[in-house]
């Protein structure tokens, strides 16, 4: 009914980006980067010798760069870029990259972390476009929204380090060439074997990935995985229930606080009506919360800027790029 | 899941119904008290009308306000009212959730008084040392005049102990629907509870009215009285301009009509009066004001405009005020972020209670920090706090919101008074003094 200018532009950017990173390719352009080099594996990780749910994209990407997000490596269709950050440290540790090859990579993401923070969350993640999608289908049929208890919430802040600290742990454990290979080839990038987006953007793109399970290893992760799948589309009726958890975000919301891209509060013009907290699709509670600091960042926080865009009080909130206004909260007038 | 889910909101939906149904005991009946009284209708009539003799009085009024001053001190919107088929619905203080009265095609009614005269009949039943509006509204029950007569429900929300028990008595005279506002305003649990008293009152008003509350019809009603707000807040925009292009009574008695007022009738004229005020300000012919003032405190409600009299008088203009009854009854919007029926009744229900500075929740500063912000939009030259003898809740906060205002260098007035006219010119002196040093100081 009001418009929404900011969530507009979001959803926009969500659908054209969504297509760019899996489809990107097939538009024929290809870009050579002389300085970034092309991350090998090393001996012993021969293509042939790895399993088949780690087959490397069969067409070449437009970039051969990772980001902080979920641009997936199985999107062989013609994906952008080659995989997402977590998938390359992750992948660096076990191959145990040399640093001139690992430095440009880690560069790259970090200037692109440092300027926007987890705003590549809130706007350009296919994964997060998916899930603001079957959300949206939601509401266009009507059905109520299950707000996720507080201890599911908490449980699910503290999970996100469990995950990401396992993933980074296994991949230091398979760098040891003294654990037996078959140990070592099913550990491999268990990142990627946990992923929900493993399962959806090869489907999309066209490329259906062959998943094994001729080992208990690889049958646990298998449940596990679809167990975040689950979580995924209940996202429909959760909004962004993966983002809670997601590795990618905690490797980007450490940038948040001190990113060039900042929230601001006006704390005397906020009148704590609490609908920051129910446009959130993350359900944050902290914007509401602070009262005592002008700065909002948070690094629960992905940044659409819905509680900017759905905030009544004139200028309360307001979005800042290097000093420089972008957007401030506006009260909604009907057309 | 879905399956658990939908048993639990069988089970929810089960146990509202059943609160709903549930009234007030009365095992012991409570002294009851009816009867018409043409002496206090007429001493009332006298007091409207002096009020507004009062109000005509001051200088420079825009001609859009004389429909205001009709349905405020008239009996036209009480005969309109009677001619209504549907129901009508009476509340008290400013938790009420409008969009579901409307939407089940009724008409809320506001029923706080701030008539004097009746005070006299209402003590008869209620004791001598409570909140002066409870008596004055109670007052209109017992001696059945005004809209309280027409009032098919009454929703009694529970801010203080006054309206608290108010609630109670006035079941003896017809179905009254208590609202239990939890103590603090906070995500989570208060928001829980809240919520479920308002699915609970939802029910409520569709058993009286017999309508069902659609997805549809209160999508509607959330969207007329989002046009209010708009209508309100493009007001509360032309209030800032230097010159004030209207005084802080007529800007009350534009928001007062508005508790009972026909909605859209109400909407329309108030978008005459800003077109009206607009054209003023392009004219540039008022003079400008150097006692811009803000008002804040216990609810000044009509007739009992003594405060605002006295101050108005002496060439000072309210330009904005912070009272339950005036700003911060329409103030804030419903935002809605889904368009699914919990998704609103949530909006709705975040709307009336978390944005509410009512000094009955155990935290204030939310309310400094309102006047604090509406101090420096509206380019006050100093503040006035109205608070009512035997309202502990304002006095409290006084000397938190006192100590603000000295340490921001803001002149301070706290007023203590009454509904009765005897102290009007101690007001007097004390207003006087006030406004000197403020016009010494600038």
């Amino acid at each position: 009914m009001t418009p929404r200018p900011i969530t507009l532009t979001r959803k926009i950017v969500q659908f054209v980006s969504f297509f760019l990173i899996l489809y990107g390719a097939l538009l024929g352009i290809r870009v050579e980067t002389p300085l970034i080099p092309f991350v090998r594996a090393p001996e012993g990780f021969t293509s042939e010798e790895r399993i088949a749910l780690m087959r490397g994209p069969k067409h070449g990407q437009v970039f051969d760069t990772y980001i902080g997000i979920k641009t997936c490596r199985f999107a062989r269709g013609g994906g952008l870029f080659r995989a997402c950050f977590m998938h390359f440290f992750s992948e660096a540790i076990t191959w145990r990259t040399p640093w001139k090859d690992f430095l440009p990579h880690l560069v790259i993401f970090l200037l692109l972390a440092v300027m926007l923070g987890t705003f590549w969350c809130g706007w350009v993640c296919p994964l997060g476009f998916i899930q603001d999608t079957l959300a949206s289908l939601r509401i266009k049929l009507g059905l109520n929204r299950l707000s996720l208890s507080k201890i599911w919430q908490e449980f699910l802040k503290k999970f996100k380090w469990v995950l990401i600290g396992f993933i980074l742990f296994v991949s230091l454990l398979i760098a040891f060439p003294q654990l037996p290979w078959w140990i070592r080839k099913e550990l491999f990038i268990v990142g990627c074997q946990l992923c929900p987006s493993r399962f959806i953007i090869p489907y999309i793109t066209g490329h259906p990935i062959e998943q094994s399970l001729f080992s208990p290893l690889l049958i646990i992760f298998f449940s596990i995985a679809m167990v975040f799948m689950a979580v995924l589309i209940m996202s429909a009726f959760t909004k962004r229930s993966f983002c809670r958890f997601c590795p990618n975000g905690v490797l980007l919301s450490f940038f948040n606080r001190g990113s060039f891209l900042v929230k601001e509060k006006d704390l005397t013009r906020c009148t704590r009506c609490g609908i920051c907290v129910d446009s959130c699709p993350l359900e944050n509670e902290n914007v509401y919360e602070e009262k005592k600091n002008k700065n909002v960042d948070f690094p629960d926080c992905i940044r659409c800027f819905r509680c900017v865009d759905s905030c009544p009080e004139d200028g309360a909130l307001s979005v800042k790029f290097l000093g420089l206004k972008a957007w401030k909260s506006k009260f909604k007038r009907s057309k | 899941m879905n399956f658990f889910k939908r048993i639990k909101k069988a089970g929810r939906d089960f146990e509202i119904k059943k609160l709903a149904q549930k009234e007030f005991e009365r095992r012991y009946s409570y002294p009851v008290l009816k009867k018409e009284n043409w002496q206090v209708k007429e001493k009332l009539k006298e007091a409207t009308s002096k009020n507004l003799e009062l109000i005509r009085k001051a200088p420079h009024r825009p001609e859009g306000i004389s429909y205001y001053e009709d349905i405020i001190s008239g009996d036209k919107r009480e005969k309109e009212l009677q001619k209504f088929s549907g129901k009508i619905i009476g509340s008290f203080c400013i938790f009420t959730p409008e969009e579901l009265i409307h939407s089940a095609c009724a008409i809320p009614v506001r029923l706080c008084a701030g008539a004097y005269d009746t005070i006299s009949i209402a003590e008869e039943v209620l004791p001598r040392d409570i909140c002066p509006l409870v008596k004055s509204s109670f007052g209109f029950k017992v001696a059945r005049f005004s809209y309280f007569e027409l009032c098919d429900a009454v929703i009694s929300p529970t801010p203080c102990d006054d309206k608290k028990k108010l609630g109670e008595i006035l079941s003896n005279y017809l179905p009254v629907w208590s609202l239990r506002l939890p103590q603090s305003k906070e995500i989570g649990h208060s928001q829980e509870y809240w919520l479920r008293e308002i699915r609970i009152l939802k029910e409520r008003i569709e058993q009286l009215t017999c309508n069902k509350i659609t997805k549809k019809s209160l999508k509607e009603s959330i969207r007329i009285l989002h046009k209010r707000q708009e209508v309100l807040r493009r007001f509360y925009e032309l209030r800032k301009n230097n010159p004030p292009l209207i005084n802080g009574r007529d800007a009350l008695l534009v928001i007062q009509t508005g508790f009972y007022d026909d909605i859209n009738r109400w909407i329309e004229k108030t978008q005459k009066l800003c077109d009206e005020l607009e054209e003023r300000k392009s004219n540039n012919k008022l003079p400008l004001s150097n006692c811009r003032l803000l008002l804040t405190g216990a609810p000044i409600i009509w007739p009992n405009y003594k405060l605002l009299n006295i101050i108005e008088e002496m060439q000072s203009t309210i330009v904005i005020d912070e009272l339950c009854s005036g700003t911060r009854h329409f103030y804030d919007p419903v935002e809605v972020n889904e368009w699914t029926m919990d998704g609103m009744l949530q909006a709705i229900a975040n709307r009336y209670l978390l944005p509410s500075s009512c000094p009955c929740f155990t935290e204030s500063d939310d309310r400094i920090d309102k006047i604090l912000q509406s101090a420096e939009d509206f380019k006050v030259n100093g503040v006035i706090h109205h608070s009512l003898r035997l309202c502990p809740l304002y006095d409290m906060e006084l000397p938190k919101v006192s100590r603000v205002f000295k340490d921001k260098g803001i002149p301070f007035l706290a007023i203590h008074t009454d509904y009765s006219l005897e102290d009007i010119e101690q007001i007097r002196t004390r207003v006087e003094a006030f406004l000197e040093m403020l016009r010494s100081r600038t």
